[in-house]
């Protein structure tokens, strides 16, 4: 056996441990959502068991939950509503060398995406009480725009910045305004990149927790706060936990699936470009 | 009426000056062809026409009036870009109504004149294709008909023959200059090509890079004959024509000067200067009969077989020159001593400190 | 990169003003607020006194602030280097395959899609020391079974386990991205030279794929600075506060005992110290010429 082929395999069997121990976590949880108590418990763990739908039938009829799950939905709806209606234009704008404060904007940007939650959780939560947006998804996908509008700017601009300026002459040969030339030309073009930004906005949004813990109480809760309440499960009911957590994350890997390369490609975008 | 005029434009990026003093005329219905090295500005002073570079000193008129500031889609003129700039995200037809709908025209209207431009280039089977499925040269044609859709007072072309392979080349610089007889506006066209430049034009700008030290850009402008016949200095005789003009520096003596034991004498304008450059072209150097002692000694160092002429490089005492010779005839071997001779009534002369003609 | 340099260059400021109010209301607003609260005996409702740089005193006198920062530290700064050895190991594992590498690339990215929260539930579970799957399957082939999340030494490792397990498909991403825009000819050179394998990534790959890796540390730096789902979901900060982070523990001091100046306190140290990264990270991008 050659040297190369020595380390194919070797390559091989690194992959093979690396994914499985990626989904075993996964897949296990799933096991014990499906199981009874007893089969849950049961020692050595069960690998064969007959499937029940008890623990989700459970969660689903959890009004906390079921108001959860909605309340992330609206979250992440109406942050991305904001971060694209709001940072379009302006990596649009950005996007153009000769914008005065250019740089400034953009390194404020980064600062805004990397400062800690409770930095903007302490001092809002004052004056969402006073103004009345504590507590409700308005407010939440307002504070979610400390990380939600870099991200679509930052990513849209890169976007942006693959458009070739010529087509940017052209139409303004063509007597195209700024706003119809981001219309039809830069947004049609970045469309791809549109979805990708909004995938990740909405893992990002869907999986939060420190803000929404910090700024709403109950109307508002989110996803992620419901799941955290059945924390208390962990000693009990290993079923209506695994439940509520595989029923949490399961449409983000129903995304994971089937967006996976608008995912890696808007992952590895920031960081190689 | 000029259709482009420029006036002592001046034109900097930041603080680097790109464009100084140029004043230049395109008048109505001609076809001026910028030509120079790269980065000499040539795209620069496109670009002002258009109204997508902005001019800092002096005045730039289109059909008579200042324009220097004018919105880009005032200005009456239309640009085919190198790389096409065509909307990948639009059918040809979209492409080419892109500019109508901008400005608000009817869906019928627009169809009806996109499907007539289409025509008028071959392209009515292509209307539904978006430009990643078509050929360099359609594509080229469809940037040709987004010009011709706005029946601009100007067209302007910037290289937009680079992307094509030579063979295609040739068909299209041909296409071009039937298209400016048909149209009848002017154009204005950039290339570093010179066949293009040469065949394509009624007129040539050379332009020389400010970098290089030229007080201003444009060296000459006039019919490629003259360009080519009577350059106006040593930048112009060195840079049009292919192989270059052979230039040597020579010693005045007595109102003439010696090229081995050839004497030539020297115009009255020449005549007083300690030296003179001297200039010819390949195809005009001879070599003096076999035996004989005429002109300057010389061996043959480097033969290029072009199939219908020879290109030869010979060693001398003045430095390399070349010499262009036609295929049938005799042809001297490598290593091979020979005499050169001038043609005294090809000769350009130029002064060595200004490096402009002299007559 | 895009340019204007038209002479009608239109006003874009405009595009730009929405974002910079938002962001001002979303960072300038609480900056000021939270410096102004760190410097103020606050309840809400009541009346704010000024009390100087007392709560600052506060944090150092009572230690667990910084209790919190080596813990934090401690935490991000393995989980960190055990994601950029892992994922530059599978990246490179991934670029030498042929087959199952889109697999292997959604199985990375999966764990990336759960939330904090969901990892934690699922994690206690696995690891729970008399029922858990992990411990049974050490039992079975006869090893010890540790108390991961309850005892004090092994609290603060399982955590950095289970942050590995969710973030290093990030550095994997990335690192393979990057991996595979290498060109590929200065490689086949040094195959010529007759490198060998350890040399080529050793003197090619590592210093071409540096400016990522940068980017890459710094980005996960920061996020693990900040972690609070995990903790706040698997261990509480326990036991005996061998796990409290900065950020639970000024989640704690604000909405659990109501100490908003002194919790104002430790967010402004803690965003001073991750502004100074940043800074510092921005100077390194600069001069190497890096990756944004
Ligand atoms: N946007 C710009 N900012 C700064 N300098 C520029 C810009 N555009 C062009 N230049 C500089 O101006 C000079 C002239 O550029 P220009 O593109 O006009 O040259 P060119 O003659 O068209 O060359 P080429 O044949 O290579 O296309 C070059 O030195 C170039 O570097
Ligand atoms: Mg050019």
């Amino acid at each position: 056996m050659t040297r190369a082929r020595r380390a194919t395999l070797l390559s091989y069997a690194i992959l093979i441990i690396a994914g499985f121990a990626s989904i075993f976590p996964i897949l296990w949880i799933i096991g014990i959502s499906l199981k009874t108590q007893a089969d849950a418990f049961a020692m050595p763990p069960k690998l064969v068991f007959v499937p029940i739908w008890d623990h989700y039938a459970k969660v689903w009829a959890d009004a906390t939950f079921i108001k959860g799950f909605l309340n992330s939905l609206f979250a992440a709806l109406l942050g991305n509503l904001m971060a694209f209606a709001i940072g379009i234009p302006a990596a649009f704008a950005l996007n153009q060398k000769r914008v005065p404060g250019r740089a400034t904007i953009l390194a404020w940007l980064l600062l805004s995406y990397m400062l800690p939650e409770f930095l903007f959780v302490i001092p809002i939560y004052g004056l969402f009480q006073a103004s009345g947006l504590y507590d409700t998804v308005f407010g939440l996908a307002l504070v979610y725009q400390t990380f939600t509008l870099p991200f679509t700017i930052w990513m849209m601009r890169a976007f942006f910045a693959d458009v070739p300026f010529a087509l940017y002459e052209a139409a303004r040969l063509e007597g195209a305004k700024s706003w119809q030339i981001l219309l039809r030309v830069y947004l049609p073009m970045a469309a791809p990149g549109i979805a990708a930004t909004a995938i990740l906005n909405t893992i990002r949004i869907w999986n939060e927790l420190a803000i929404a813990l910090g700024l709403t109480f109950d109307k508002a809760q989110t996803v992620t706060l419901a799941v955290a309440a059945y924390r208390g499960y962990a000693a009990i009911d290993w079923g209506a936990l695994s439940a509520a957590a595989i029923t949490s994350i399961l449409p983000m890997l129903i995304f994971a699936v089937l967006a996976q390369r608008q995912i890696v490609g808007g992952l590895s975008l920031g960081a190689v470009k | 009426m000029a259709a482009v005029e420029f006036q002592n434009v001046g034109i900097r990026f930041g603080e680097v000056p790109v464009v100084r003093d140029l004043s230049l005329i395109v008048e109505d219905g001609e076809f001026v062809v910028l030509v120079g090295p790269s980065g000499c500005g040539k795209s620069t002073i496109l670009r002002s026409i258009a109204g997508l570079a902005a001019i800092n000193e002096g005045d730039m008129r289109i059909g008579g009036e200042r324009m220097n500031d004018a919105d880009p889609a005032a200005r009456d003129i239309a640009m085919v870009f190198q790389s096409y700039a065509l909307f990948p995200n639009m059918t040809v037809a979209q492409n080419l109504g892109f500019g109508l709908k901008i400005r608000g025209e009817a869906r019928a209207g627009i169809a009806r004149k996109v499907a007539e431009v289409a025509a008028v280039v071959g392209l009515s089977d292509h209307l539904h294709k978006r430009p990643g499925a078509l050929s360099g040269g359609q594509r080229q044609r469809v940037a040709l008909a987004r010009a011709i859709l706005r029946r601009p007072g100007v067209f302007l072309f910037d290289e937009p023959l680079s992307n094509l392979d030579a063979e295609f080349r040739t068909a299209m610089r041909a296409e071009i200059v039937r298209f400016h007889r048909n149209q009848g506006a002017s154009m204005v066209y950039v290339t570093h090509d010179q066949t293009e430049a040469m065949t394509m034009g009624d007129k040539i700008a050379v332009l020389a890079p400010l970098a290089a030290g030229h007080k201003a850009n444009l060296m000459q402008y006039g019919t490629p004959d003259e360009v080519y016949n009577r350059p106006a200095n040593l930048f112009v005789a060195r840079f049009i024509g292919t192989p270059r003009m052979n230039v040597m520096t020579l010693p005045v003596d007595g109102g003439t000067v010696r090229f081995g034991s050839q004497t030539l004498a020297l115009p009255p304008a020449a005549a007083h200067l300690g030296k003179v450059v001297l200039g010819q072209r390949p195809e005009h150097l001879r070599l003096a009969a076999t035996g004989s002692e005429s002109g300057l000694a010389g061996s043959v160092e480097h033969i290029e077989n072009l199939g219908h002429e020879m290109i030869l490089t010979l060693a001398t005492d003045l430095g390399p020159l070349i010499l262009r010779e036609a295929r049938s005839a005799k042809v001297p071997s490598l290593g091979q001593q020979v005499r050169l001779v001038l043609d005294p009534d090809h000769v350009h002369l130029f002064d060595p400190v200004s490096e402009q003609r002299i007559e | 990169m895009a340019q204007d340099i038209a002479p009608s260059q239109p006003n874009l400021w405009p595009y730009i003003l929405p974002t910079v109010l938002v962001l001002g209301a979303c960072t300038l607003y609480p900056i000021a607020t939270v410096l102004w609260m760190s410097l103020h005996d606050w309840t809400w409702g009541g009346d704010s006194i000024f009390s100087g740089v007392k709560n600052y005193r506060l944090l150092w006198l009572k230690g667990s602030f910084v209790i919190a920062l080596v813990n934090t530290f401690t935490f991000a700064v393995s989980a960190v280097l055990v994601e950029l050895v892992l994922g530059m190991i599978l990246a490179l594992a991934a670029n030498r395959v042929t087959r199952g590498a889109g697999l292997f690339r959604v199985l990375m990215i999966l764990p990336l899609m759960v939330s904090g929260i969901a990892v934690s539930l699922v994690w206690k579970v696995l690891l729970d020391p008399t029922f858990g799957v992990i411990n049974a399957a050490l039992g079975a082939v006869g090893l010890p079974e540790p108390n991961w999340l309850g005892s004090t030494t092994a609290a603060m490792p399982s955590l950095v386990m289970v942050e590995t397990w969710w973030q290093t498909g990030f550095v994997f991403i990335i690192l393979a991205a990057a991996l595979k825009s290498l060109p590929e000819e200065p490689f086949e050179a040094a195959r010529l030279e007759g490198a060998n394998g350890w040399q080529m990534f050793r003197y090619l790959t590592l210093p071409m794929l540096r400016p990522v890796i940068v980017t890459v540390v710094v980005f996960r730096l920061i996020d693990t600075l900040k972690v609070f789902d995990l903790v706040f979901g698997l261990t509480g900060g326990g036991p005996l506060r061998r796990t409290e982070a900065v950020q639970t523990l000024t989640y704690q001091t604000a909405f659990k005992f109501s100490k908003f100046g002194e919790a104002a306190a430790t967010v402004v140290i803690f965003s001073a110290l991750i502004f100074a990264i940043c800074v510092a990270y921005g100077a390194l991008d600069r001069r190497t010429g890096g990756a944004k």
